[in-house]
């Protein structure tokens, strides 16, 4: 009898081992640390695929159409885009919006999943991060170039000149060069403290002098002490703090570029909070967009896994679903406020303005495309993932444009009213801006180790002090075959 | 740490016994307050107004703690979360009280006990402005059905004319034909949108009620069809039924898994806590619409059911860790409950004082920067006489500069005592931010057709106590039940092995 029960809870499965509570391991296949570095850092050290220069090319193509369409724009003006009297604002702004809205993942995944104990964060950390500094550089091209004399542009910062200049801090606008700024410098720093270690292996590595010189300039003479450990990792963990207010002030500000003034459509109290919920949510699109062909390329299944893309496509379906409630309560308090001037600019947005099928555009992409997350076989099916992904990032842009030249072309007179489409300059930057976001993602592809090496292996099992010696064991015996 | 502890030794779970005394104290103030409480409504009807409002505020703090509580625990399963598993219990036994608290909402509900109409001026606005432009109508009537009936007959001896006119053309141009074709055709669709028009009694009286009702309240005319009894009616049980429903369906799994440890349980609270995340959050938004926004018919933020919403997750927090420490000190949860679990939720109080400012900050600064008078009325009202002071001392250095900068403390938040602290310095910051949010609305509401219009009503605030008091015993009374209930924590839940190793 006791031989039996004893058999029983042998193999009896554990409450914590049941069909939908045991927790998915991070890196499958029980890949040992060697295998990891080799994985990551031969991205670096082999010859770049085919398709990576079938993507660089153009890259560059794109990049190269954006600097003549600066230079053709600085040395005509900027008449040669399509704006007119009421919309001031065009694709100008709705890129910059875009760009920024993109920049938002990486640091919610470096700060706030680290702050928040979110282990799986290590496998995107590095890209997403990487895509933030790229994408803000891709954000700061479009205002630069909008204030019209590019030459000009540093009367935005309050530095010491005899002209006279003082900068109106009153406006949301000049908050808008510190918040941007600091986020990128911030983001930067960030992402190059978390590169260090991994610089050093990719130093240890090197076989010609020259690189190993580069490498380890960059490395800062890292030799993975103990000392240096610990001092390294609170040095993360304060930055990890520093960088978390900035996840919201970012975009908050830009939401205050709007939502200060008194224009129907901008001017709404839950504009903060819904630009970082949109925000978050475009930025991880844009994440799922780059890692879902790099994972298959570079053959990172098992560091890039299901349970990552599960989370992620998790993220997407609250966030936009949150970007949802905000659309309803616009247009809830649109009614409920029983102001003529907001009744009439949601009328306009949803049913008889010239722009309505943006709105249909960005609700479609934005709320009901994601949807489809709720349903797991959804977030398995990468090409569901990758198709819904690209969904957000039109539907993101689309949003930005709803906001900005639908809520202009239709002013308080009928006089004043207008109609706003691109000209191909702007087009063409738009265009042009991608190449050099995919250009700079590319390069860093080619150069710097796409998945944060030490911080994957610091989520292995066998990194826990508490892991069995004998697992162990076993372990150091396989990587020895 | 004294070695990694087996979930199967916390199998039996452990039985909240005692606190009798405490809880008969809490039905008797509860029970009494409450008699107290309207036997002084009906023994002095003039303050009735105040006594509403005084009502409103209790009730309202207390759901704000249940709903709070509701959202924790279905933050908990959606998030696969595992520190959480030895306090959710209390997360549920806390939003298990939503039903409770909307029995004790009930008399602002029902209009005989006068506490609505003294609360949301829109119900007795809209009732006179409807039966005086329903009598003006009925005055009206007789003459107006006249008055169309003539005009019927006119469009009609113009079309009639009209075509008259064109028989006796002898040969009209192809032109002046078409032409005097399209008159006509344009003369019979204005008869007959004419003829179309209701012009019975009834109909004459409901088209001539609207133009009056339009024309002397404007605002709550575009309103009518959110703002009307019926539809509210509708409204306030489905705030019971979605939130009440919620948190009731949660608990029973949850109590069930206690008793069998069957996975499905689980599995089932996991899936339906993401599903109803967003019934949940419609609920509670509209919920604070009617009952706060429309304190003031006339105000709108969109912003308001996320500042609700902030501020019942952050108070809620704070009563969570206040709860945990006095069972703790009476001997409860001290082998499940670590300094990590106190440690994550300091972490999460830290958490909600930002968001909750973030919220708070963006909405008074949109509205002050753009400064449209319909929505600055909210925030110029708060910054008069004593409710300025009020502001920055409560709302401001109070409820974000202290509970913010000792939080930060890492040490702090892993000390029981000291969080315990924190969280009643939260708790009562808490209490102030609904205050704030209910109590400016009184006197100038009351007192709007009083030669002079008061920021505060005065004496009213012993109302106010007395209200909190009741309504914290008959909260007290069923959250100690509830407790008695059930285990203390999930003791047979999958993750608890998990929450009780939980390392930060």
């Amino acid at each position: 009898m006791a031989d039996t029960t004893q058999a029983n809870l042998l193999t009896a499965v554990h409450p914590s081992e049941a069909e939908g509570v045991a927790r998915e391991p991070l890196v499958l296949n029980q890949r040992s640390l060697g295998w990891i570095t080799d994985r990551i850092c031969g991205i670096v050290e082999n010859r770049q695929p085919l398709i990576w220069w079938i993507l660089f090319v153009p890259s560059v193509a794109g990049f190269l159409a954006l600097v003549f369409s600066l230079f053709y724009l600085v040395s005509t003006g900027v008449g040669v885009w399509g704006m007119n009297h009421p919309v001031a604002w065009g694709w100008d702004i709705v890129n910059f919006v875009f760009w920024i809205g993109i920049g938002h993942a990486g640091t919610l995944i470096s700060a706030i999943l680290f702050l928040t104990r979110q282990k799986w964060r290590t496998s995107v950390n590095r890209a997403a991060e990487a895509m933030t500094i790229f994408a803000v550089i891709c954000a700061g091209i479009f205002p630069g170039f909008h204030v019209g004399r590019f030459w000009m542009v540093w009367f935005l910062a309050p530095i010491p000149n005899s002209n006279g200049i003082w900068q109106n801090f009153k406006s949301p606008l000049l908050w808008d060069v510190f918040a941007v700024s600091t986020y990128f410098t911030v983001s930067l720093i960030f992402w190059y403290v978390g590169l260090i270690p991994d610089l050093a292996s990719l130093r240890d590595r090197a076989k010609s002098l020259l690189r190993k010189r580069i490498y380890g300039f960059f490395a800062l003479g890292w030799r993975g002490g103990n000392r240096q450990w610990r001092h390294y990792e609170m040095a993360y963990l304060l930055l990890a703090a520093l960088a978390t207010p900035l996840v919201l002030s970012v975009h908050t500000v830009v939401s205050f570029d709007f939502a200060t003034s008194v224009i129907p459509g901008w001017h709404t109290t839950i504009f903060p909070p819904y630009f970082v919920a949109g925000a978050i949510f475009g930025g991880f699109a844009m994440v799922l967009t780059l890692m879902l062909p790099i994972r298959k390329l570079y053959g990172l299944e098992d560091l890039f896994t299901h349970k990552h893309i599960d989370n992620m496509a998790k993220i997407i379906l609250l966030t936009g679903t949150i970007v949802g409630y905000a659309y309803i309560m616009e247009l809830f308090i649109s009614y409920y406020a029983g102001n003529a001037y907001e009744t009439d600019a949601f009328h306009m947005r949803i049913l008889s303005g010239p722009y309505t099928w943006a709105y249909y555009c960005m609700f479609f992409c934005n709320v009901i495309s994601p949807q489809i997350f709720w349903f797991k076989w959804a977030r398995h099916n990468l090409w569901v993932v990758f198709i819904i992904a690209n969904f957000v990032n039109a539907g993101m842009w689309f949003e930005r444009f709803v906001i900005i030249p639908t809520s202009l072309a239709r002013d308080f007179l009928p006089g004043q009213w207008g109609y706003y489409s691109a000209s191909w300059v702007e087009k063409t930057l738009f265009v042009g801006s991608f190449g050099l976001f995919l250009m700079l993602f590319l390069l860093f592809l080619r150069f710097l180790p796409v998945i944060a090496i030490s911080e994957v292996k610091g989520v292995l099992p066998e990194s826990d002090p508490h892991y069995p010696a004998w697992k162990r064991l076993r372990l150091g015996r396989r990587g020895e075959k | 740490m004294a070695g990694i502890k087996n979930g199967d030794d916390f199998r039996d779970g452990e039985r909240f016994k005692g606190a009798s005394l405490l809880q008969k104290l809490c039905l008797g103030l509860g029970a009494g307050g409450t008699i107290l409480f309207f036997v002084l409504r009906y023994a002095t009807p003039a303050n009735t107004g105040a006594m509403s409002y005084s009502w409103l505020f209790a009730v309202v703090f207390f759901l704000s703690l249940a709903v709070g509580g509701l959202f924790w625990t279905m933050l908990h399963h959606a998030t696969n979360s595992g520190w959480g598993t030895v306090v959710r219990r209390l997360m549920e036994n806390l939003a298990i009280l939503i039903p409770v608290l909307f029995v004790v909402a009930l008399p602002l509900l029902i209009s005989s006990v006068g506490f609505r109409d003294a609360l949301w001026e829109w119900f007795p606005l809209r009732a006179a402005t409807l039966s005086h432009s329903h009598e003006e109508a009925v005055k009206e009537q007789a003459e107006y059905v006249a008055e169309r009936k003539a005009g019927i007959d006119k469009a009609k001896q113009e079309v009639a004319q009209a075509k008259k006119d064109l028989a006796e053309l002898s040969s009209p141009s192809p032109g002046h034909r078409f032409y005097m074709e399209r008159e006509i055709t344009s003369l019979e669709k204005k008869a007959s949108a004419l003829e179309a028009e209701d012009l019975s009694d009834e109909g004459a009286i409901s088209t001539l009620t609207d133009k009056h009702f339009l024309h002397s309240e404007a605002l709550l005319y575009k309103k009518r069809g959110y703002l009307n009894e019926s539809f509210w009616w509708i409204r306030q049980l489905f705030y019971l039924v979605v939130l009440g429903g919620i948190a009731a369906v949660l608990r029973s799994w949850s109590v069930k898994l206690d008793k069998d440890g069957d996975p499905r349980w689980f599995r089932w609270m996991r899936r339906w806590s993401c599903g109803l995340l967003l019934p949940f959050a419609t609920a509670w938004t509209f919920l604070v619409f009617d009952w706060l926004m429309g304190l003031d018919y006339a105000w709108f933020s969109t912003m308001w059911g996320v500042y609700l919403f902030s501020g019942a997750a952050f108070g809620s927090m704070a009563f969570l860790i206040i709860l945990l420490t006095l069972l703790r000190r009476a001997g409860y949860l001290r082998k499940v409950v670590t300094m990590e679990h106190y440690h994550i939720m300091g972490k999460l109080l830290l958490a909600f004082v930002i968001f909750w400012a973030y919220i708070a900050f963006s909405q008074y600064f949109l509205i002050w920067y753009a400064h449209i008078t319909e929505e600055t009325k909210f925030f110029i009202t708060r910054n008069t006489e004593f409710w300025n002071t009020y502001t920055i001392a409560f709302i401001v250095i109070g409820h974000f500069f202290v509970p913010f900068t000792a939080l930060l403390i890492q040490g702090w938040k892993k000390k029981p005592r000291i969080l315990f602290g924190i969280s009643v310095w939260c708790l009562l910051m808490h209490v102030l931010d609904v205050y704030w949010i209910i109590m400016p609305d009184r006197g100038p509401s009351l007192t709007a057709h009083a030669e002079k219009v008061q920021m505060l009503i005065p004496g009213a605030w012993v109302y106010d106590v007395l209200a909190f008091v009741s309504v914290a015993g008959i909260f007290g009374y069923f959250l100690l039940r509830m407790l008695r209930s059930a285990s203390l924590y999930p003791c047979r839940d999958p993750r608890l092995d998990e929450s009780l190793n939980l390392v930060n």
